[in-house]
């Protein structure tokens, strides 16, 4: 069976031609030839639609990860403020997952790093920051390490796959050399009066210089 | 032009699409090519839905029915898609069935078109194979089952059958697996799916062969006159006419299709009917019975309605004869061989009819058989219709179910929905119940409500034990206290506690004019009862009566006769025994006339008692001791342990029961006001103790113990309890017992759960216990596992998930509404929660707060004490200090006066010291005079030594005289100085000892001082006596001395003076 409009075109093309010669016996007029064409037109179009029923039904259960919103970008409450120093610390950031059918307590969805940071007011705040690395997706690791500007060994973020290191700032140490087009992701951080610390967790996109969320 | 030209040369789709433009079909009548249409169309259908749910489907244990629930109700149209692939497929089998018939009876089968007859027939058989291997696939209980029943038929094959069988199932163990289902999945979509289309399109080829030879063809004997028509080189065009011919086609097809997917929602009465908790996709669609569980029965197990006839077969008598292999594996076969053969048989004109005529008898058959499937199952006059009719409901209650436990907010487990179902107490607690209770248990509401879907009805042909059904509930409750229902079939009716129970015989004494009897105290409980109703603000009669009782049954004379009167040893004769028993009654008779005598007591008892009240009062009470039943019943040896424990209530319950139904007097209408006021007092406390056991049924646990009172009790509950004198044998709160079942936390799950491991614990039945097994005792041997104890109580005490209930108005294809619903009540369950949590939290506040409470009090107790202690201690020092100081003072004085006194006793001392000194001195002149006598004398003796002979005499005399004198003298004054030195010491020691000692240690000292002194002014004075006799002496001596002198000048005067 064909699609409507293709139909459509080939009656407008070829029935009023050719078919009319070779119906030039019958006694039907003009009229009800195209009284027929149009009745034949409507017939396709009814059979297309049956058809295009289930297509479309099957098309939304396809898209139907595109309508349901996932755990990105919720907040989730991992340490506090006092527990936090100005050396990173990793945390794993957990959740009920649900996979299609299956709801799973208490799932790892992600590591991220969580430091102290004094303000310029002298105040303290946090600072998170993604474990994936933004080059590749590797886990950053935070450690004594080469510092490549210097060639002295200090405390900072690296990837062990393709080497980029990081301030502990989450900024890249050779900004002009590095594989990551960004520096590390920062991940939105609120503090509670009672000192706890709330990550917005989300994954972002790799290998771009501008951070976008996943 | 120069594109399609390009196109057209590569690909030929331009000559294709002129090719369809100009096609013609036969110009004959569209009747008998509808099928045809209808079968590409409904293929068609089925191959678009069925890739979109093989894109969604997983083929596992614990994740196909998990799948296809998520496509059924989580993604969009999942439902629609998964209808019309289900429905198309059952029209595909109709009309392709159809279709064969049609070839049959039309002669189409015949030459030149027998291809065509046999791939339509194959492309049916595979359609039913398809159907066959596609019921499996869900994973629910109504594919499962039905597809262990046909494989499991494979095994009646001889030699292969368990092998094929095996190789089905996918391993050497009978349980269907994963890859039975992968090799279920591989069948439907590779083999019956692909070898279907491939089918369709050898068919549809061989179809255009055959008109290609028909219309060479010039003989057409028995082909009907349509095939006849297509196969006329009368043509037309196919846009002419039948374009729209198919479209309509298609689209009545597709209508029946939807139509069938929406089959339970088409009619307000049905949209109405459905269950609020589950959502819209349950009723559209195909249905998805309750994911496979083994362990459970599934009594509705039947094939699809295209089965049906061969079911029906395999149920016929001569089969079970002659073995079931004929009924699968001989008649079908030789079926299929006779359709097969057809168009060889058929070539002439009558061995055509007689194909007709076998085709006519064939279908009259399979719709014979259908119909008697489907009447044996349905019909009221069928024996089996109510087997399967409540196996459908079962199906589908725990189809409903499982939709609403995978809906829960807690979701479907990585191990799979089995696991929420196996888990469900809604569903596993009725199974228990039949399987372990209802040989004796009820469960039946007394007025079943057809409409609650939770309802089910687990009937026992001969209850013998309580009906269980709502027993965590108030109504349930009530039945056991009430007397009128604790005695019922539903109740205790039936158990040993009927006959011998202790709450009946309470029960019936609360009939018999509100009597509680209660031991000891008996009918004096009942008045204390009456006098209670009457004076309504809690007079002390009950106290009074019972406290006059209690005096009576523990005066060690009145013990002494009831022993004689239970003849405890037996070493009594039988007229001594009567003779107590008559003694005892009569000393009862008299304390009842007693105290029924005394004006005060009846002025304490209640004043406002009307005298035909008292009167009564004590007439029932002396009837009683007279009543010959009870007099029996006390005498009667075997009554003699039952007198000894508790169930005493009971007997004594009979006896006065027998008094009251006994007397031929009626009782004054006066009187039966009271005791009308009495039963309703206690009804309505029973009612209210009913609440309360009703409230326990509800708690998680039993109450703590907050704030100084049992946390969320009525306030009125204890007391109630004890009105109704319940506590006397089951332990409440504040109030231990084990003579009957703990109270606290009644029908709730957790005693509910404790009673079935063990009703023989002390904490419910314990010795009494009538035939309840222990399900799961602690030790010995479990009849269920703790897990079906939990799930049983957990049921029995109405604890499951609740499925909240869905938007009604909005429900119809509204898409996700359960999840909506879920996550709205997993935010409510959030909240509830929450509000829990924040109570606990309250609740241990409080706690903590009355704990700090308690310690600040203790505290500041300790505190208060601390200070009084303090001021005690500050006042006693004070005390003290002022003593000391008085102490101090009149020690001062005391020191003052021992200094005065001291120094009086110094003064008096050096006096006498003085004194001695002065006599010393006059002794010493005396000595000095005497020496100068002495050399006088010596001077005189030389001078007259004639005189010396007289005056030797006198002077020897003299000087003895002297010496003892002076022996006198010296002795007196050195015991003088000693005396005067020890007591100065001696006062020293007093006075310091009065210093550290006591004042009156000081004031003894003072007047021994004084005693002292006085003593020394005596001694001074016998000094001064003693001086001034030795004074009297010396002068004496100094006469003496002076008439010595004298004679001596005397002597020399006389003497002659030597001459020279």
């Amino acid at each position: 069976m064909s699609d409507s409009p293709k139909e459509t075109r080939s009656c407008d093309s070829c029935c009023p031609s050719s078919c009319d010669d070779r119906l030039s016996a019958s006694p039907d007029t003009n009229a009800q030839t195209r009284r027929n064409f149009c009745l034949s037109a409507l017939g396709m179009g009814m059979g297309a639609a049956a058809l295009a029923t289930p297509i479309y039904a099957g098309a939304r259960m396809a898209l139907y990860p595109l309508s349901q919103e996932g755990l990105a970008g919720k907040e989730y409450p991992l340490s506090s403020i006092d527990a936090l120093d100005e050396t990173p610390r990793q945390f794993v950031v957990t959740d009920d997952v649900t996979d299609a059918w299956n709801t799973s307590p208490n799932q790892t969805i992600g590591v991220v790093y969580l430091r102290k940071k004094q303000n310029e007011d002298g105040t303290f705040g946090v600072e998170a920051f993604q474990s994936i690395c933004p080059h590749a997706g590797c886990r950053v690791k935070v450690g004594p390490t080469n510092n490549p500007k210097t060639g002295e060994e200090e405390v900072l973020f690296y990837c062990p796959c393709h080497g980029d290191v990081f301030f502990l700032d989450g900024e890249r140490v050779m900004p002009e050399n590095s594989k990551s087009a960004r520096s590390l992701d920062s991940l939105e951080t609120r503090v509670d009066e009672a000192g706890r610390v709330f990550v917005k967790f989300q994954n972002f996109q790799l290998g771009t210089s501008e951070k976008k969320p996943v | 032009m120069k594109f399609v030209n390009w196109l057209d040369e590569r690909t030929g789709l331009v000559a294709a699409f002129t090719k369809i433009a100009n096609w013609q079909s036969p110009a004959g009548k569209f009747c008998c090519r509808f099928m045809p249409v209808a079968l590409v169309f409904l293929f068609l259908l089925q191959g678009i839905t069925g890739a979109f749910l093989w894109a969604f489907y997983s083929s596992s244990v614990t994740s196909a029915w998990e799948s296809v629930f998520y496509i059924q109700y989580v993604l969009p149209y999942g439902w629609l898609v998964r209808g019309i692939h289900h429905y198309s497929a059952q029209l595909f089998v109709g009309i392709s069935g159809f279709y064969v018939l049609s070839l049959l009876l039309h002669g189409a089968y015949r030459r030149p078109r027998e291809f065509v007859y046999w791939s339509a027939l194959l492309m049916c058989l595979m359609s039913l194979c398809s159907c066959l291997t596609g019921d499996l696939l869900s994973w629910s209980q109504s594919g499962y089952f039905a597809t262990v029943t046909r494989v499991s038929f494979l095994q009646l094959l001889p030699f292969i059958g368990v092998p094929l069988y095996q190789i089905v199932v996918g391993g050497p163990d009978p349980q269907f697996g994963v890859l039975t289902i992968s090799r279920f999945l591989f069948l439907h979509v590779c083999v019956f799916g692909g070898g279907g289309l491939v089918v369709l399109c050898l068919w549809k080829y061989f179809d255009f062969r055959s008109r290609s030879i028909l219309q060479k063809q010039t003989r057409f004997d028995g082909v009907h006159k349509c095939c006849l028509a297509c196969a006329t080189k009368e043509r037309q065009s196919f846009w002419y006419r039948d374009a729209f011919r198919v479209g309509v086609t298609c689209v009545v097809v597709f209508i029946a299709v939807i139509l069938l997917v929406f089959q339970h929602s088409l009619t307000p009465s049905q949209i109405a009917a459905r269950k609020a908790t589950l959502p819209a996709e349950a009723y559209l669609g195909a249905e998805l019975t309750a994911p496979v569980d083994i362990s459970s029965s599934y009594d509705a197990a039947r094939p699809e309605w295209s089965f049906r006839a061969l079911y029906h077969m395999t149920k016929l008598p001569v089969f079970s004869r002659i073995g079931m292999v004929y009924a699968i594996f001989v008649v079908p076969p030789l079926l299929v061989i006779c359709f097969l053969a057809a168009p060889i048989l058929g070539r002439c004109k009558i061995l055509h009819y007689v194909v007709v005529f076998a085709t006519f008898v064939f279908f009259v058959v399979f719709c014979c058989f259908t119909y008697l499937s489907y009447w044996s199952d349905y019909s009221p006059e069928s024996e089996h219709s109510l087997e399967f009719k409540t196996g459908v409901a079962d199906a589908k209650r725990s189809a409903d179910r499982a939709v609403e436990l995978a809906f829960a907010p807690a979701g479907i487990p990585r191990t799979g929905a089995l696991t929420l179902v196996k888990n469900d107490p809604f569903l596993v607690g009725p199974k228990l119940f039949a399987q372990h209770c209802a040989s004796c248990h009820n469960f039946k509401a007394k007025t079943p409500d057809a409409f609650n879907p939770d309802y089910v009805e687990i009937e026992c042909s001969e209850p013998t034990a309580p009906n269980l059904y709502g027993a965590h509930t108030v109504d349930w409750i009530r039945g056991f206290t009430n007397e009128a229902t604790l005695a019922e079939d539903d109740c205790f009716g039936k158990t040993a506690f009927a006959e011998k129970g202790s709450m009946v015989g309470f029960m019936k004494g609360r009939v018999a004019g509100g009597l509680f009897l209660d031991g000891g105290a008996f009918m004096l409980n009942g008045n204390g009862l009456i006098a209670k109703v009457i004076a309504a603000d809690g007079s002390p009669a009950f106290d009074l009566l019972e406290s006059a009782f209690e005096d009576f049954c523990t005066d060690e004379e009145n013990i002494a006769i009831l022993e004689s009167v239970l003849n405890e040893d037996g070493d009594l004769d039988d007229e001594t025994v009567e003779a107590a028993q008559i003694g005892y009654i009569n000393k009862l008779k008299e304390l009842v006339k007693d105290k029924f005598a005394d004006d005060e007591f009846i002025a304490e008892l209640d004043p406002q008692l009307p005298a035909s009240v008292l009167t009564t009062l004590e007439k029932v009470l002396l009837d009683m001791f007279d009543d010959d039943v009870y007099r029996e019943l006390l005498l009667d040896e075997d009554n003699v342990e039952l007198v000894k424990d508790e169930d005493y209530d009971e007997f004594l319950a009979d006896s006065y029961l027998a008094t009251l139904n006994g007397s031929d007097e009626p009782i004054p209408p006066e009187d039966q006001k009271y005791i009308n006021a009495i039963r309703e007092s206690i009804v309505a406390a029973c009612d209210t103790v009913a609440e309360v056991l009703a409230e326990e049924a509800q708690l998680d646990e039993i109450r703590p113990f907050v704030g100084g009172e049992y946390y969320g009790l009525a306030p009125t509950a204890i007391s109630d309890m004890a009105f109704l004198t319940c506590t006397e044998c089951h332990a409440f709160y504040g109030q231990e017992n084990d003579h009957a079942c703990d109270l606290r936390g009644y029908m709730s799950r957790d005693w509910i759960a404790g009673f079935i491991a063990d009703p023989t614990s002390p904490k419910y039945y314990g010795s009494k216990n009538d035939r309840m097994p222990s399900y799961h005792p602690s030790d010995g041997d479990a009849l269920m596992t703790s897990e079906e104890v939990d799930l049983l109580a957990d049921w029995l005490s109405g604890r499951w998930y609740r499925a909240p209930e869905l938007d009604n108005t909005s429900r119809v294809g509204q898409l996700g509404c359960a999840k909506e619903a879920s996550t709205r009540q997993a935010t409510e369950l959030a909240e509830i929660e929450a509000e829990r949590n924040a109570k606990s939290k309250q609740l241990s506040a409080l706690a903590e707060a009355e704990a700090q409470e308690r310690e600040a009090a203790k505290a500041e107790e300790l505190k208060a004490k601390e200070e009084k202690a303090k001021a005690a201690v500050e006042a006693r020092e004070k005390k003290e200090a002022e003593e000391k100081a008085k102490l101090q003072s009149e020690v001062k004085e005391l020191k003052e006066a021992l200094q005065i006194a001291n120094a009086s006793a110094k003064e008096a001392a050096e006096k006498a010291a003085a004194d001695a000194t002065v006599a010393s001195e006059t002794l010493s002149n005396v000595e000095k005079e005497l020496d100068a006598a002495h050399s006088e004398t010596r001077s005189l003796q030389k001078q007259l030594d004639d005189a010396q002979s007289h005056a030797k005499e006198a002077l020897e005399e003299a000087e003895s005289e002297k010496s003892s004198v002076q022996n006198a003298l010296e002795k007196r004054l050195q015991e003088q100085e000693d005396a005067s030195k020890n007591q100065i010491t001696a006062l020293k020691n007093q006075h310091q000892q009065a210093l550290n000692v006591q004042r009156e240690a000081l004031t003894q000292q003072l007047a021994d001082a004084q005693s002292n002194l006085q003593k020394e002014a005596q001694a001074r004075q016998s000094a001064e006596k003693r001086a001034t006799e030795l004074s009297g002496a010396l002068t004496r001596a100094q006469n003496e001395i002076d008439a010595l002198r004298s004679q001596i000048q005397k002597a020399a005067e006389n003497s002659p003076v030597p001459e020279e």
